[in-house]
């Protein structure tokens, strides 16, 4: 017999209790400015929002101190072209010091935001790039991660690779000492419009 | 008594013996404690959050058989691979078959409780692979040769002097001073490791039946940089990873980082489904020794453990005695459950390594009745040959006696009569021999020279004597 078969069918042998599959549903919090709370969350997780006067995306981006200073800044955003070609190789990235990308949507709780292959199908620039630059609608802000799931709903599972993306690549492993750019990004910043 | 038997606290008193050293590791972890206590405070549905999470995580364990062969359907749906292993020595065995098959010699690694469980690392090692492990803490610990000693916190147990003098020694790295060049070195270091690497492991913190996915949280990103640019994905998870639906994680997530570091949510928390285009993504699903406690009724509740060290945190024992004390790749209240349960014979100590004050329990995510299991497993020494026989006896002997004297409560009296007697003098009486051990880091507080009984006796009388003094208190 397989491992496989061995495992379940002891499992299957085991006399266990039966317990309710609990509902979901439940008080929870709701925040009466969720672009407030998002900011406080952000913040706290070292990142960073500013908001894109009357919506202009491109202004807002283009003021930016990153990317100002960037020779090598990628956009994966038509309205907001970079200054050069993303790379088509995900190694290609390692040599970017921008990269801005479309979030999908952000969570008040806690400062997250989704993203997917969909907007970024090189995943590995979101790691490997210096610095993140992610453009968020102000309507697109829900309460918690429950209403983040069930937001996503079935498409949690037709996407390669999805993630909640909190703040700057982050450790504090030395004397938890909290250091920001462990790995990844070294800065994050969400532009709000 | 041999040292096995006292193993635990053997090794504490090693530990502190450097008191700055202890002092920080206790304030460090302490402080962490607070912070998740502030973050749980922010949410006034917390406990009903725990409930729930205790409640999805039961009702998974119960279906275990079911919900795996969902995910197992599911996952290949999206080109996974599924593996199943009875023990550490399949789980390796099959890491290194599919990483030989491919030619790869060069792994990075992101962290893993169950590899370090598995001791895959040493394994893979002697067979010629690099496998560098990429969480900071991780990689300090294995350039320096130890195993983590906290499963969030690999390095707590280190000064920033301890970090410097081994990437230097390690890695010829030059003096370095603070946290913050360390972790730039570490930085550069790691990255030319990630982009030569041709596999990348990762563990698993959440593996969904509904869609075949798993989810793997870290602040650092080093899972996901790891697996964006290799072509070979491999996942190791323990059987009881499992949620029902992919809502779970609504749940599991608010619960996770609050408990574990208390952040509201880790930096980066990743959803796989298959692998990516032109890559392969295999997973390992392991029982060693899961199925046996899920057959264990009163222990069946730790399978549940979500791993997020909030346990240890607010544990008094643990803080005082660092997680190297346990000698076990799970340390804490929890691993003090977990190992004496798959080996009772080597990890004796641990169920005593706890004040049973119950702090584990009040801050367990998934309300793991912590310190109730480890009451019951030293009950359970005391019924099993586990124990040496001659102290299990002796015990026993003590424990008979003791009921008889409690019997009755004329013996009780004079028991307590005895007592005040002689703990008066105790002290001095266990100066030298063997009661030494027992009195070196304990003082009795001092005793009254009569018994309740006695005393309320007494004051009765007096107020009989002067009925309009009733309830003032005359000394």
């Amino acid at each position: 017999m397989s491992s496989r078969d061995e495992l379940l069918a002891r499992l299957r042998a085991q006399r266990v209790e039966p317990v309710p599959l609990p509902a979901l549903s439940g008080d929870w919090i709701t925040y009466p400015d969720r672009e407030a709370q998002f900011r406080a969350a952000l913040a706290r997780a070292a990142g960073s929002v500013v908001v894109a006067p009357e919506g202009d995306v491109r202004l807002a981006v283009g003021r930016l101190g990153v990317v100002q200073q960037a020779a090598r800044f990628c956009s994966l955003v038509a309205a907001v072209p970079g200054n050069l070609p993303c790379p088509s190789e995900p190694a290609g990235f390692a040599e970017v010091e921008v990269l801005l990308c479309q979030a999908e949507f952000g969570v008040a709780e806690n400062g997250a935001v989704w993203l997917d292959e969909r907007v970024a199908p090189l995943r590995a620039g979101l790691f490997l790039t210096q610095h993140l630059v992610l453009l968020l609608e102000r309507a697109a802000l829900v309460d918690h991660m429950h209403a983040a799931y069930a937001r996503l709903g079935a498409r949690v599972g037709q996407t390669g690779y999805g993630c909640f993306l909190c703040g700057p690549s982050k450790t504090a492993d030395i004397e938890q000492a909290l250091i920001v750019g462990a790995h990844g990004a070294r800065s994050l910043v969400v532009v709000l419009y | 008594m041999t040292l096995v038997q006292l193993g635990h606290p053997a090794r504490a008193r090693r530990f502190l013996a450097d008191v700055e050293r202890a002092r920080f590791h206790d304030a460090a972890l302490w402080q962490i404690r607070e912070r998740r206590d502030q973050r749980a405070a922010e949410l006034p549905e917390w406990e009903a959050l725990r409930e729930l999470g205790a409640r999805i995580k039961a009702h998974t364990l119960a279906e275990l058989p079911e919900y795996l062969e969902r995910f197992e359907q599911n996952a290949r749906r999206h080109g996974a691979h599924v593996h199943f292993a009875r023990d550490a020595a399949e789980h390796n065995q099959i890491v290194f078959e599919l990483l030989r098959a491919r030619g790869v010699t060069r792994v990075v690694k992101s962290k893993s409780m169950l590899t370090e469980e598995c001791g895959l690392n040493p394994f893979l090692e002697r067979r010629g692979l690099e496998v560098v492990d990429t969480d900071l803490g991780e990689l300090i610990v294995q350039l320096r040769r130890e195993p983590p000693s906290h499963i969030v916190l690999p390095a707590i147990h280190l000064r920033t002097a301890d970090v410097s003098e081994t990437f230097s020694r390690t890695l010829g790295a030059p003096p370095l001073a603070d946290a913050q060049s360390l972790t730039e070195f570490a930085r550069s270091h790691l990255r030319a490791k990630f982009l030569a690497a041709q596999a990348g492991i990762t563990g698993v913190n959440f593996a969904i039946a509904e869609t075949g996915g798993i989810v793997v949280c870290t602040n650092e990103g080093n899972a996901d940089l790891g697996t964006a640019l290799p072509d070979l994905h491999i996942a190791c998870m323990g059987m009881e990873k499992l949620l029902p639906r992919a809502a779970d994680l609504g749940v599991f997530l608010r619960l996770l980082a609050r408990s574990a570091t208390g952040q509201a949510i880790t930096a980066y928390t990743a959803h796989y489904h298959g692998p990516r285009p032109g890559g392969e993504l295999h997973i390992v699903i392991v029982d060693n020794g899961r199925s046996a406690l899920r057959g264990e009724v009163r222990h069946r509740a730790s399978l549940r453990c979500i791993r997020c060290g909030a346990c240890m945190n607010t544990c008094p024992v643990f803080r005082r005695s660092g997680g190297h004390s346990y000698e076990t790749h799970v340390p804490g209240p929890i691993g003090s459950i977990l190992a004496p349960l798959r080996e009772p014979s080597a990890h004796q100590s641990l169920p005593h390594a706890c004040t049973l004050c119950g702090s584990c329990t009040a801050v367990c995510p998934v309300k793991i009745n912590l310190h109730e299991q480890l009451l019951e497993l030293r009950e359970r020494q005391l019924e099993g040959p586990a124990l040496e026989r001659g102290r299990g006896s002796l015990e026993r002997t003590l424990a008979q006696l003791l009921g008889w004297l409690l019997k009755s409560p004329s013996r009780t009296a004079q028991l307590g009569a005895v007592l005040r007697w002689l703990c008066r003098r105790l002290p001095a009486l266990t100066r030298y021999g063997a009661l030494r051990r027992w009195t070196a880091t304990r003082e009795l507080p001092p005793l009254p020279a009569e018994s309740f009984h006695v005393q309320y006796a007494r004051r009765r009388a007096e107020r009989a004597r002067s009925p309009g003094d009733i309830g003032t208190r005359r000394e």
